[in-house]
């Protein structure tokens, strides 16, 4: 297999899996937070991959992209205060310790 | 030429992946963080290969540069470290695994079927191919703004494409002031409220005071300071 976009998409399929299974698999907060991250890196892939590969309006991917990175930025810090918060209340950031709405 | 890109693909796939799985297998948190570093870093590497400049310096910046940093902050500042060194892993999310490669397999699938081998297209080296009856910025690099309209080689959207213009901080940014401003105004909103919400989320609340510190004097906005505080909380849920 060549540098295809083919090769683009599996690889940020990988990446998303990647996250995916941190995020179902740790019981730490924080582990979780950064598999969402690897999770959105995937999507973010995708969007320069395509911009590259197609010709309509080349600019734009890109623009989606810094759009990721925003929102991940915004992400990460509300994300980590509530687990600061968490651990304020808790004493732990297990979601063990979270577990009031359990059926 | 293109067998070194193919190569350095792969090499930063796997980095980047081993990084990924590192994250995952890590039992310490500070391991998982900076297996998370190697994974961003060869991130922005792949990036570059797409000839995505600007999104790569960037990727390090923030990715690597600043969530990091602040990952590494809350893990230190929690004393993480001797956490759950016995309970790392959910045993209820191995049922999602099978679930999970069904959706992999699903996607991979559609992804190869939709790509194919569809190789990388050169960029566009010449002039700019006007439409017909529009005028628009044909020579990307000669500093004259054909078509009138102020903006001056790469900062004009038409060369958005153009091996010259592709990637760059010009390019990328006549798109993010043009035609997406109000996105843009947007995003600087959600991060005003990140940084709101993150304040009120860690800072102490009215009645949490240490007790070292005399308690100050009761304000009479102080109520209505509280009530809005809450309201704030609730609508960052949302966000």
């Amino acid at each position: 297999m060549s540098e295809a976009l083919s090769s683009y998409l599996l690889f940020s399929c990988a990446m998303f899996a990647v996250g995916l299974v941190g995020v179902l698999l740790r019981r730490n907060l924080v582990a979780m937070l950064i598999g969402v991250e690897l999770m959105l890196n995937a999507v973010l892939i995708n969007l320069v991959a395509f911009a590259r590969f197609t010709d309509g309006q080349p600019g734009i991917g890109q623009v989606f992209a810094l759009f990721i990175i925003g929102v991940a930025a915004a992400e990460a810090a509300v994300g980590l205060s509530i687990v600061l918060a968490v651990h304020k209340a808790r004493g732990a950031i297990s979601v063990d310790a979270l577990e009031e709405l359990k059926g | 030429m293109m067998d070194f890109s193919v190569a350095l693909l792969y090499v930063f796939s796997g980095m980047a992946v081993a990084g990924g799985l590192g994250l995952v297998l890590c039992k310490h948190p500070i391991h998982g963080a900076i297996s998370l570093l190697f994974s961003m870093l060869s991130l922005a590497g792949i990036y570059a290969l797409l000839d995505a400049h600007l999104i790569a310096a960037l990727q390090v910046i923030i990715y690597a540069g600043a969530i990091m940093i602040l990952v590494v902050y809350i893990i230190m500042l929690l004393d993480l470290g001797s956490a759950d060194a016995q309970t790392v892993y959910r045993k209820a999310g191995l049922m999602g695994l099978p679930l999970l490669a069904l959706l992999l397999l699903l996607l991979g699938q559609g992804m190869i079927s939709v790509a194919g081998d569809a190789a990388a297209p050169p960029l566009a080296q010449g002039p700019v191919v006007c439409p017909p009856g529009v005028a628009c910025e044909t020579d990307c690099g000669d500093g004259v703004d054909q078509d009138g309209d102020n903006m001056t080689d790469c900062a004009d959207t038409d060369c958005a494409g153009v091996a010259i213009c592709f990637g760059t901080v010009e390019a990328v940014g006549a798109n993010l002031l043009g035609p997406f401003v109000l996105p843009f105004e947007i995003a600087s909103v959600l991060l005003l409220a990140g940084i709101v919400g993150a304040i009120l989320l860690t800072g102490r609340k009215p009645g949490e005071l240490e007790p070292s510190v005399p308690p100050p004097a009761i304000q009479p906005g102080s109520i209505a300071d509280a009530s809005g505080s809450s309201e704030a909380q609730d609508t960052e849920g949302a966000v």
